[in-house]
C-alpha cells in the first residue's frame, strides 16, 4: 500500500466540505471505517476510491470501480 | 537505518588499514572535530562514496562519479609508493543498524592500476554488501538498492545529508515554490493532489456520460445536441478561465512582493514602520466595510419581501379593498340578518353570549350605559340578542366568504402603520451604506497618502529607477486585482449557466434516465469538491506544524542569544504558495537579520520537516559537514542541542569545540545527548609542509 | 377550507413567454439559498418572488398588461405555495380591490361561476405583473449599467 488509507480516510471524515456534501450525522461519520458500510453512497464511493488508489490502481481502475461501487448502490434503492 | 560506524581504508587524507581510520557512532550527537583541511570534509565523502559512488570535487565543486574521479581518490602516500604495474587500492566500510536490530556491513573497494608515471588504469569500484547473522557475516541475499534505499531513503537524503554550504540552496527563501517542494517531497500531501485529479475527471466523465444518457432520451434531439454543445464549450471556456486565474494569481503575489522588497529597501526604518503599521490597520478596517457594504446590498432585495419594502406604494389599493371590504360587510348583513327575520344590525356574535348575559344580570347595556330594568324595552331586545345566538338558522349563502373576507382585511390594516415607516427604514438602510461609503473612500484616500510617502521615503534613499518600480507595481496590483475578480465573475456566470444547461436537458428527457448515472454525477461532483477542499485543509495543517516546529526548533537553537531574534510565520500568498520570512512581534516581516539567523531559520525549517511527520529523524541519521560556519559561536551551541534533542542519531564534521576548554564546557552540560566526538589531527609525518602527499591524519577518540 | 380561498390558492397566474428571459437573468429557477442567489448574481432566489416584485412595482407605476388568450404565456407554481404568506396575501387583498371582482355575489353562485368571478381576481394579478415585467424590461434595455446595478429592484422602487 502506498499510503496510510486509515490516515486519509480520517482527514476526509473531518474535512469541512464533507460535512457539507454528506447526509451522515457527525455521530454516524465518527463510525465509519473500511470495515462497516455506512449504506451512504458518498461514503462508500469515497472509501471505494481510497481503497483502490493507496493500492496502486491507475485512474481508470479507480474510475471503473468507484462506478460499480455506485451501480451496486443505486440499484439496491 | 541508524549508523554504527565508519572506516576508512588509504581513503583520500586517510592513509592505512580500515581499524586504523576507524568512527564509532552511537546514538544522540556525533561530532567529528578538526581544524581546516584536517580531513573532516573526507569524512563526508566517505559516507558519500560508500552508498553513491562518488565524491565530491572541491576544484568544480560538484559530485563526481568514481569512474572519473579515479586515482585521486586513493591516498595520495599510498599513490606516490606505487611502482608502474603496482594496484593500489582505496575502500571503505559503513556498519549501519536497522530500527528491527539487522546490521548491514556496506563495503565499498576501488582497484587503480598505475600504468605510468601519469597513467592509471581504473577499475569499476565494487559494492559488498553483508548481513550479520549470528555473529557472523554472510553476503546479504537483497538487492543493493532496497539496503541503500533503507540506509538513507533518496528523497530525503539531500535534507539529511548535506554539507554546510548547500543549505542556501536546500532552503531558498527567495523562492515561493521551495517550501512547497519540500512539503510536496516529504509528506503525503501528493496522494491528495492525486485526488483531486482523479475525483476532478472523474466528475468531468460522469457528466458527460450522464448527458449523452439524457440526449439518448430526448424528446428534441437537435435541442439537447445544441445543449451539450455549449456545455462543453462552457467546460473548455472554464478550464481556460482556470488558468487565466492561476496567472492573474501569480501576476498579483509577484506584485504584492515587488512592493514589499522595495519598501525594505527603505532605510528610515521606523518612519518606514509607523507608515507600514498603519496601513496594515487601514487595510483590514476598509476590507471590513467593503465586506459590510456587501453584506448590506446582498439583504436589500431580501428586505424588500421580509421589511415590506415592496408595499411601499401599496396603501391606496390596501384602502381601496378597506371600502369595498366595508360595502360587502354591509350588504352581507342586510342578509343575514334578513335570514334571520330580525333587524338587528350587529352581527352574530357581536356582543359576545358573556357579555350580553352579563348585561342581562346587571340590567344595563354595555354598549350605551344606560338601565336596562327587567321587563323594559331595552331589556327584552338584549334577551331576544341571547337567543338570536342561540337558534340555528340555515346560511343564506352557498359560499359565505365572510371568514375569509375578515382575515385578509384585518390583515390588511395589519400593514398600514408598516408602510407609514417604509421610507424612513429605506433610507436607514441607505444612509448607513452611504456612511460606510463614505469611510471606504477616506481610508482609501488615506492609503494613497501612505503611500505616497512611502515613495517618499523610497526615493529619499534609492535612485528614481526604484521609485517608478514601485509605481509600476502599485498600478500592477490595483490591475491584477481587477483582473482576478472580473475572472471569478466570470466562472460564477458560467458555473450558472452549465447548471441551467443540466435542467433544461432534464426536462427534454423522456423516459427515465439510468439512475446509478445519475447518482455517479452527484457523487463524483461532490467527490471532487470535497477532495479540492480536503487537499486545502491538509496542506494548511501541514504548514502550521512544520511553523509551529520550527518555531519551536529555532527557540532552542537561539535560546542562549539575547539579541533580537524574531519568529519564523509562513505566509500564504495569493497564489497558494507559502513563503518563509522572520517577523517581529507584531508579525511585521522583519529584515536586515544577519546571516546566522537566516541560516538558523533555514535549519530550523530543514529540521522541523524531517521531525514533523513521518518519523525520518528517529530512523535515519542526519550527517552534516560545517553546518554551523556561517553561525555566531552562541547559535552553534544552540543548533547542536537543537540536533541532540530533535534527531535519534547525527553526525557532524566541524571546527567547533576546537578548544579542549570549550570542548570540556559542552561536555560537561550536553553529556547525556552526546554519543561520541572525535578529534582530527593532521601532521606531517616527516615534517615536510609544502609536501601535500606527506599529510597523514589521525583520529582520537575523546573518552566521554 | 372555504371555496373561494382554495380556488384563489390554486392560481398559477402567468407571465409572457417574451418576458422569460429577464425572468431567468434575474430569478433563480429552482430557488436555492441566499447566499446561492447572489453568488449567481441572481436578486431573486425563485420565481414567484419575481413576480410578486413585478405585481406590486406594476401597481405602483399604474403599468398593466393584460394576457388574452392569443398570449403565449408560461405559469410556474400555485400561490399558496408563494412565500412570505403575508406578503401574498396582500398581494391578493390589492388584487381584489383593483378588480371588479364582486365579493358579495359569489357568496352566492355556484361552483363554476364562482370560479368564473375568481378569475377577475387571477385576471387583475397577471395584469399588473406582467406590466410591472414590460416595466423593468424597458428599463433594463435603457440602461444596461442600470441592468448590471445590483440595487437596480430597490432603486425601481425608491423611483419617483
Amino acid at each position: 500500500m502506498r499510503y496510510d488509507r486509515n490516515e486519509i480516510l480520517r482527514s476526509f471524515l473531518l474535512s469541512s466540505a464533507l460535512d457539507k456534501e454528506c447526509a451522515l450525522t457527525n455521530d454516524e461519520l465518527s463510525d465509519v471505517d473500511f470495515s462497516r458500510d455506512s449504506k451512504d453512497i458518498l461514503i462508500e464511493s469515497l472509501k471505494t476510491l481510497l481503497i483502490a488508489h493507496s493500492s496502486g490502481d491507475g485512474e481508470q481502475a479507480c474510475f471503473k470501480k468507484v462506478n460499480v461501487k455506485i451501480e451496486e448502490m443505486s440499484k439496491s434503492v | 537505518m541508524l549508523i554504527k560506524s565508519l572506516s576508512l581504508k588509504n581513503f583520500q587524507c586517510y592513509c592505512g588499514e580500515l581499524d586504523q581510520n576507524h568512527f564509532c557512532f552511537k546514538n544522540g550527537l556525533n561530532l567529528i572535530i578538526g581544524n581546516n583541511g584536517n580531513g573532516k570534509s573526507k569524512v563526508f565523502d566517505g559516507f558519500y562514496w560508500v552508498l553513491y559512488d562518488q565524491i565530491f570535487d572541491t576544484d568544480i565543486r560538484q559530485f563526481t562519479p568514481t569512474s572519473v574521479y579515479g586515482e585521486k581518490l586513493i591516498s595520495d602516500k599510498v599513490t606516490r609508493n606505487c611502482e608502474v604495474g603496482d594496484t593500489a587500492t582505496a575502500e571503505a566500510c559503513l556498519v549501519v543498524e536497522s530500527s528491527q536490530g539487522r546490521e548491514y556491513r556496506l563495503t565499498r573497494v576501488f582497484h587503480c592500476t598505475k600504468l605510468s608515471d601519469t597513467e592509471w588504469m581504473k577499475e569499476r569500484s565494487i559494492l559488498l554488501i553483508e548481513e550479520k547473522k549470528t555473529n557472523r557475516w554472510t553476503t546479504s541475499n537483497e538487492t543493493p538498492d532496497s539496503v541503500l534505499n533503507r540506509v538513507i531513503p533518496p528523497h530525503i537524503k539531500p535534507y539529511m545529508w548535506f554539507q554546510g554550504e548547500q543549505v542556501d540552496g536546500l532552503m531558498d527563501l527567495t523562492q515561493k515554490s521551495s517550501l512547497a517542494k519540500i512539503i510536496k517531497l516529504l509528506s503525503d500531501i501528493n496522494f491528495y493532489d492525486e485526488l483531486v485529479e482523479i475525483t476532478h475527471k472523474g466528475a468531468e466523465k460522469s457528466s458527460k456520460s450522464l448527458l449523452k444518457n439524457q440526449k439518448s432520451l430526448s424528446k428534441n434531439k437537435e435541442e439537447s445536441d445544441r445543449l451539450e454543445k455549449e456545455f462543453n464549450d462552457n467546460l473548455r471556456e472554464i478550464k481556460n478561465l482556470e488558468d487565466d486565474k492561476k496567472l492573474a494569481n501569480e501576476n498579483y503575489t509577484n506584485a504584492q512582493s515587488k512592493i514589499n522588497d522595495l519598501l525594505n529597501k527603505i532605510d528610515d526604518a521606523e518612519e518606514k514602520q509607523k507608515l507600514k503599521i498603519e496601513r496594515a490597520n487601514l487595510e483590514i478596517k476598509l476590507k471590513a466595510n467593503e465586506d459590510s457594504v456587501i453584506e448590506k446590498r446582498k439583504s436589500f432585495t431580501s428586505k424588500m419581501f421580509h421589511d415590506y419594502w415592496i408595499l411601499k406604494f401599496s396603501k391606496p389599493s390596501l384602502e381601496k379593498f378597506g371600502r369595498k371590504y366595508k360595502e360587502y360587510f354591509e350588504k352581507h348583513q342586510q342578509i343575514v340578518n334578513q335570514n334571520q327575520q330580525t333587524s338587528f344590525k350587529l352581527p352574530l356574535n357581536v356582543p359576545q353570549p358573556m357579555h350580553l348575559h352579563g348585561m342581562l344580570e346587571s340590567e344595563t347595556c354595555y354598549v350605551c350605559n344606560r338601565k336596562a330594568e327587567k321587563g323594559s324595552d331595552a331589556y327584552q331586545h338584549i334577551e331576544e340578542l341571547v337567543n338570536r345566538s342561540s337558534s340555528v338558522t340555515k346560511s343564506p349563502f352557498e359560499c359565505d366568504c365572510s371568514e375569509y373576507y375578515d382575515h385578509l382585511y384585518t390583515k390588511s390594516i395589519r400593514f398600514y402603520q408598516h408602510i407609514e415607516t417604509t421610507n424612513e427604514r429605506i433610507s436607514e438602510q441607505f444612509d448607513t451604506i452611504s456612511s460606510l461609503e463614505a469611510d471606504i473612500l477616506e481610508n482609501k484616500s488615506r492609503l494613497d497618502t501612505i503611500n505616497a510617502e512611502l515613495e517618499g521615503l523610497l526615493e529619499n534613499d534609492s535612485s528614481e529607477d526604484v521609485v517608478s518600480e514601485f509605481r509600476r507595481a502599485q498600478s500592477n496590483v490595483e490591475r491584477f486585482g481587477a483582473e482576478q475578480k472580473d475572472i471569478e465573475n466570470k466562472l460564477n456566470r458560467l458555473s450558472t449557466n452549465q447548471e441551467k444547461i443540466k435542467k433544461s436537458l432534464e426536462k427534454l428527457t423522456l423516459g427515465k434516465v439510468d439512475l446509478a448515472l445519475v447518482n455517479a454525477e452527484k457523487v463524483f461532483a461532490s467527490l471532487a469538491r470535497i477532495a479540492k477542499s480536503t487537499r486545502e485543509e491538509v496542506y494548511t495543517q501541514i504548514v502550521l506544524e512544520l511553523e509551529s516546529k520550527a518555531n519551536k526548533i529555532f527557540e532552542e537553537m537561539t535560546s542562549s542569544n539575547m539579541s533580537f531574534k524574531g519568529r519564523i510565520r509562513l505566509k500564504r500568498l495569493d497564489n497558494g504558495a507559502y513563503k518563509a520570512e522572520i517577523v517581529d512581534q507584531e508579525g511585521y516581516s522583519v529584515t536586515g537579520s544577519n546571516d546566522s539567523n537566516i541560516v538558523l531559520v533555514k535549519l530550523a525549517l530543514i529540521m522541523a520537516i524531517l521531525t514533523a511527520r513521518a518519523r525520518w529523524s528517529d530512523n535515519f541519521t542526519l550527517i552534516s559537514d560545517a553546518p554551523t560556519s556561517k553561525m555566531a559561536h552562541e547559535y552553534s551551541t544552540g543548533f547542536y542541542k537543537a540536533l541532540s534533542s530533535n534527531f535519534s542519531q547525527s553526525i557532524v564534521m566541524t571546527y567547533d569545540f576546537i578548544e579542549p576548554e570549550d570542548r570540556a564546557k559542552f561536555i560537561m552540560e550536553n553529556k547525556q545527548n552526546i554519543g561520541s566526538i572525535h578529534i582530527l589531527n593532521s601532521k606531517y609525518a616527516s615534517g615536510n609542509m609544502n609536501d601535500r602527499t606527506d599529510l597523514e591524519t589521525s583520529i582520537e577518540e575523546v573518552v566521554l | 377550507m372555504n371555496l373561494l380561498k382554495k380556488r384563489i390558492n390554486s392560481f398559477r397566474p402567468k407571465f409572457l413567454q417574451s418576458f422569460e428571459p429577464i425572468i431567468s437573468r434575474y430569478a433563480q429557477y429552482g430557488g436555492g439559498s441566499k447566499e446561492d442567489k447572489f453568488n449567481r448574481g441572481k436578486a431573486f432566489a425563485n420565481v414567484y418572488e419575481f413576480y410578486i416584485y413585478a405585481f406590486f412595482i406594476g401597481l405602483a407605476k399604474n403599468k398593466s398588461l393584460e394576457l388574452t388568450s392569443e398570449d403565449t404565456a408560461k405559469d410556474f407554481w400555485e400561490i399558496e405555495n408563494w412565500k412570505p404568506a403575508d406578503l401574498t396575501e396582500q398581494l391578493i387583498i390589492c388584487a381584489i380591490a383593483e378588480s371588479d371582482f364582486d365579493m358579495n355575489a359569489v357568496e352566492s353562485m355556484d361552483k363554476d361561476s364562482l370560479y368564473k368571478e375568481s378569475t377577475k381576481v387571477l385576471s387583475t394579478i397577471e395584469k399588473f405583473a406582467n406590466g410591472g415585467f414590460m416595466y423593468i424590461k424597458q428599463k433594463v434595455e435603457e440602461s444596461e449599467e442600470a441592468a448590471e446595478d445590483e440595487l437596480l429592484f430597490v432603486n425601481l422602487l425608491e423611483e419617483d
